[in-house]
């Protein structure tokens, strides 16, 4: 063959190509096609200063958009951490965000109780919370403040490890596997479900127990410092029995007190029934539970029993839901219905939440950035800009405070900048361990800043001990200041 | 239009993107022009080679930018030597330099700062590198644009070096001629297929193509646009997809994951890794063949392997002949050590893990790569030698091997994640090895039952994909990193994967992982049984393809393109190999 009609051949490939390109592109939601512009034009030039103008307009133009965006220091770490190259980003300016940041008064004021009882914040999320990631930085940030110890709720069976806690089932002084144990979700896979029961316990998972079986738990300080614990709440049926070994305490209560403070522990469990959860705690100060559920859109919890959950968020006195979501709905939603219908949704889990905790404040942590292909073009999920404004919003009419962790970011096309500084995988989907740090201090740091702003001044006024109902009045009260 | 045309490090040339093809395009233009109008014979072949060159180079400045410096030096440096190699009285003395010249770029550049690190560590010093190239750029530049503080890895030097030692080493060997004009050596040097990721092209292969004329029959057209196809696919789905959505996922965070998926994650890995370095390979050959010039192969199979030893001899040939020609056999071979004449099996088995620790250190500048290394020569070595021994030996090896894991284990009740790896692993294969020894003692032997060849065959598959694959955990954690860093990345990622997998071992979740992950699971299945399809097959399907009629292949390539775009998910990942 002579290398003209090679040629030819390299030619006709790229006119078919090109006619499938311009006949079926964006035609067919199976199948995707390029359109020719997308694949003819190059990758823009790298435009270092295009996110930072955008935030500076945004700041300039919009002073009271979305209540992060004007969090002067947190603007200023994006623009450091996106001055890498991005992709294309919209040029349409997003819309304000409602503020809500008054909306966590109620926490700020218990928050300032802190030293005289326990505190505790309670962080659902999917998978990016997983290995007590960003919980473990926002509580060790409280802890740090406002005193208190230990990890919070953790399930009886781990099997996701965390940074914070080593765990382990035994039997007779031996390891023995995870699956010792059963097992049931109310998220993930459907075979992991409970069959005649939705009760499944603040965790959305339990363990069923049926033979004697120790765990063995111990605090880690290899990423962060975590603080001893000298309380320890085991949450189970009634059937259970649990003892705190050597010891030989046995848990009549299911607050059991230690005589001292302990970094290890091992619990015996005999009897037949669920084992929901064992915190590890202390008598005041602040704790913070982490509850990944890998792969949940966060709209399954009005298919559990609510009463766990109350009777879980009275006994723990907590004053803060956070609620970490989405991340996980946007791949599958493709029209603006589907973003609206996902929201709906989140406002009756809200709504369910609220009920639950009743008069805790509650904090709504949207999705991140997240990146696909689009046209052949690497930007973020079209509709993702619309499911975080209206996140925010229906999160504002129900009275709970939202947290933009995509507009935090730096907004559209932020993700690529993130995965280039080794902040977020190449998935551009998930955090790394730095990205999820990063994350956590920058929700403390605004905890902590709105506390001094907001939290003190109201600690004042209030005279009540029952903080937490009152502060729910205060909150309005500040809100229509 | 000057993006285009200058130098982007975001946005080199690859050829899973539509920027290389139309950048081939226009360069095959121009060289079926030459071929068809330039007058003599000679004439048109000095014109293509100095026509490629010019493309090579525009390639690597758009992929190198100002690196193209170093490959213009490395061919004019090594030119010059060729010459005098030939001519000198002591040809010796100036192989010598040749090799010293290109061995100190490529240290320089890759290994700065493990050798920075060794002697920090050893000294407790705070040395620090110092890009001397940056800083003389800085001299020219007048503003400062070159960092000192930083050494750049130019993409592609461990391959083009070792081409020019080759180039040297059989001049002087006279196996081949010196290339009398400069811009012929040069289009050798930097033909750009191969330029920066391989295969490694040796000089006596590749050289006396250079004077050959322009010669494909259509079934070669056929079977360098099948190459060029089945590159992509690998590529692009197995190695992108499965990288993007589970592999990264688990290497950047295994603590989030079972060991099950840890085991599984490096299962993939290998799966991986083979996509992504054949489908360059299977790319840069079919490339190369449309234009008449044919590379080495550089995989056959290489998970149809049943021993270490065969795997290297499938897997990255082209590295393996090298290092076999000029590492292996200058060391000594099965002949010498030292220098000194001694056993062959000594000499042998010496040689090949010295062999095997520099080509660990030869993909990367971290002891990860030279424990990777090293984990393959051990292995190699260990093989033989058991292979060497009686059925009956290997039965008692292997059962008290398995007592003394399982006593261990009982004796200590600590958890070493490491230790319960091996014990497992090593009583599935005294578990493999009764069996295969019970038939045997029962006279089924593989040389004579079918059905035992082929379990038997399986078996040595097996556990030689599992040990491969093992080995890469020190490979990849190791990958993508800067070398100041990796060491204790690559440490962590590694501890963190054997104490899952060892610690961590969750059979509950094997079942809903397979849901949740199903195309992952899928398309690595898929992948292995397309792999171990006998070759006979292949090769029929691939002639089945190359005959098919030219509208009609045009046709399936558009297929295959439209199809492979259905799988990126994510932003175009970088060849692997590009790193070395």
């Amino acid at each position: 063959m002579n290398p003209s009609r090679i040629l030819l051949c390299i030619l006709s490939t790229f006119i078919v190509l090109g006619a499938v390109c311009v006949l079926f592109a964006g035609r067919s939601e199976v199948v995707r096609v390029p359109s020719l512009a997308s694949v003819l034009s190059l990758p823009e030039p790298q435009q270092e200063d295009t996110l930072h103008a955008e935030v500076e307009i945004q700041a300039d133009t919009l002073p009271a958009i979305a209540d992060t965006l004007t969090l002067a220091e947190e603007v200023e770490e994006s623009q450091q951490v996106d001055s890498a190259p991005t992709k294309p980003v919209p040029t349409e300016l997003p819309k304000a965000l409602p503020q809500t940041r008054l909306n966590l008064s109620a926490f700020y004021v218990a928050l300032g109780q802190a030293d005289k009882q326990s505190v505790r914040i309670v962080h659902y999320g999917d998978s990016q919370i997983e290995e007590d990631r960003i919980s473990m930085i926002l509580r060790q940030r409280l802890q740090e403040r406002f005193g208190g110890g230990g990890i919070g709720l953790i399930p009886m069976v781990q099997t996701i490890p965390t940074y914070t806690a080593k765990q382990q089932l035994e039997q007779d002084g031996h390891e023995v596997p995870n699956s010792s144990v059963r097992r049931y979700l109310a998220y993930g896979p459907s075979s992991m479900r409970l069959q005649d029961d939705n009760s499944y316990g603040p965790m959305a998972q339990l363990a069923y127990i049926d033979q004697p079986i120790d765990v063995r738990i111990e605090l880690l300080s290899e990423r962060v410092p975590t603080k001893d614990f000298d309380h320890v709440r085991v949450i189970c049926s009634d059937s259970v029995t649990v003892i705190v070994a050597p010891d030989s305490l046995p848990a009549s209560q299911p607050l059991i007190v230690l005589g001292e403070p302990r970094r290890d522990i091992l619990l015996h469990f005999e009897g037949k029934g669920s084992v929901y959860g064992i915190s590890l705690e202390t008598a005041t100060g602040v704790q913070v539970d982490n509850i990944p559920m890998r792969g949940a859109a966060g709209t399954n919890f009005t298919t559990m029993a609510r009463k766990p959950f109350a009777n879980y968020f009275r006994a723990t006195n907590t004053a803060l839901v956070i609620m970490q979501f989405g991340g996980n709905a946007m791949p599958a939603i493709r029209t603006k219905a589907a973003v609206e219908k996902y929201v709906l949704s989140m406002r009756q889990q809200i709504h369910y939440m609220m009920a639950a905790a009743n008069g805790a404040s509650l904090l709504f942590i949207g999705p991140s950035d997240m990146i696909t292909t689009v046209d052949g073009v690497q930007q973020t999920y079209p509709l993702l800009p619309l499911m975080d404004q209206l996140l925010a919003e229906m999160v504002a009419e129900e009275g709970g405070s939202y947290f933009s962790l995509f507009r935090l970011m730096g907004g559209a096309g932020s993700m690529v900048s993130w995965r280039d500084k080794g902040l977020a995988g190449d998935d551009m989907i998930h955090f790394t361990r730095a990205g999820a740090k990063k994350v956590g201090e920058m929700l403390a740091k605004q905890l902590l800043e709105d506390y001094d702003k907001i939290g003190e001044s109201q600690d004042s006024r209030v005279e009540s001990p029952d903080t937490i109902n009152s502060a729910a009045t205060n909150s309005e009260a500040i809100n229509n200041d | 239009m000057i993006e285009w045309l200058t130098y982007d490090p975001t946005h080199p040339l690859l050829f899973t993107q539509f920027y290389f093809w139309a950048f081939f395009a226009i360069v095959y233009a121009g060289f079926a022009l030459i071929m068809q109008r330039t007058g003599s014979s000679r004439a048109r072949l000095h014109a293509r080679n100095i026509y490629l060159m010019a493309a090579s180079w525009f390639f690597y400045y758009k992929t190198s930018g100002i690196f193209l410096l170093i490959l213009a030096f490395i061919t004019l440096s090594d030119w010059l030597i060729g010459q005098q190699i030939r001519r000198s009285a002591r040809p010796k003395l100036w192989l010598i330099l040749s090799v010293c010249i290109d061995l100190s770029l490529l240290f320089y550049f890759k290994y700065a700062y493990f050798f920075t690190n060794i002697f920090n560590d050893v000294f407790g010093t705070s040395v620090e590198v110092f890009d001397i190239f940056a800083y003389i750029g800085n001299g020219f530049s007048y503003d400062g644009r070159f960092m000192v503080d930083r050494i750049i890895l130019p993409v592609g030097i461990s391959f083009y070096i070792f081409q020019v030692i080759s180039y040297a080493a059989d001049i002087y060997r006279g196996k081949i001629e010196p290339v009398k004009n400069l811009l012929d050596f040069g289009f050798y040097v930097s033909f750009f297929p191969q330029l920066v990721a391989g295969p490694i092209v040796r000089a006596s292969e590749f050289v006396p193509q250079l004077y050959k004329p322009f010669f494909l029959t259509r079934r070669q057209f056929g079977v360098a646009v099948f190459w060029i196809c089945n590159g992509l696919l690998k590529k692009i789905i197995l190695s992108d997809y499965l990288a993007v959505n589970f592999i990264d996922r688990v290497f950047q965070s295994p603590m989030l994951f079972s060991g099950f998926e840890n085991f599984f994650a490096l299962l993939t890995y290998s799966m991986q890794v083979y996509a992504d370095f054949s489908g360059y390979t299977d790319i840069a050959i079919g490339v190369a063949l449309l234009m008449g010039f044919y590379l080495p192969k550089n995989f056959d199979s290489p998970y149809k392997s049943r021993t270490p030893q065969e795997f290297w001899r499938r897997w990255h040939q082209s590295l393996s002949r090298w290092l076999k020609g000029y590492v292996y056999i200058p060391l000594g071979g099965n002949r010498t050590l030292l220098g000194r004449p001694t056993s062959k099996l000594l000499a042998s088995n010496c040689n090949s893990f010295l062999t095997m620790l520099i080509g660990g250190l030869w993909h990367g500048a971290s002891w990860n790569f030279v424990i990777w290394g090293a984990l393959n020569g051990v292995g190699m070595i260990v093989n033989k030698c058991w292979r060497a021994i009686s059925e009956h030996l290997r039965y008692v090896l292997m059962t008290l091997l398995a007592i003394s894991m399982v006593s261990a284990r009982q004796l200590t009740h600590e958890v070493y994640p490491l230790i319960n790896m091996i014990e497992v692993w090593v009583l599935i294969l005294w578990f493999g090895t009764s069996i295969w020894y019970v038939g045997w003692l029962w006279g089924f032997r593989s040389d004579t039952n079918r059905f035992v060849g082929w379990v038997d065959n399986a078996w040595d598959i097996v556990q030689t994909f599992v040990f491969i694959s093992f080995t890469r955990l020190f490979f990849r954690s190791a990958s993508n990193l800067d070398p100041a860093t990796a060491n204790r990345e690559a440490w962590a990622t590694a501890k963190q994967m054997v104490n899952q997998i060892g610690c961590a071992w969750d059979n509950s979740i094997i079942w809903p992982f397979m849901q949740e992950y199903k195309y992952v699971v899928l398309l690595f299945v898929a992948g292995m049984i397309i792999h171990w399809l006998p070759d006979k097959l292949k090769r029929r399907y691939r002639l089945w393809f190359a005959a098919l009629p030219l509208p009609l292949m045009v046709l399936v390539v558009a297929a295959v393109v439209i199809v492979a775009y259905q799988f990126i998910t994510a932003d175009m990942q970088p060849f692997i190999y590009f790193q070395f």
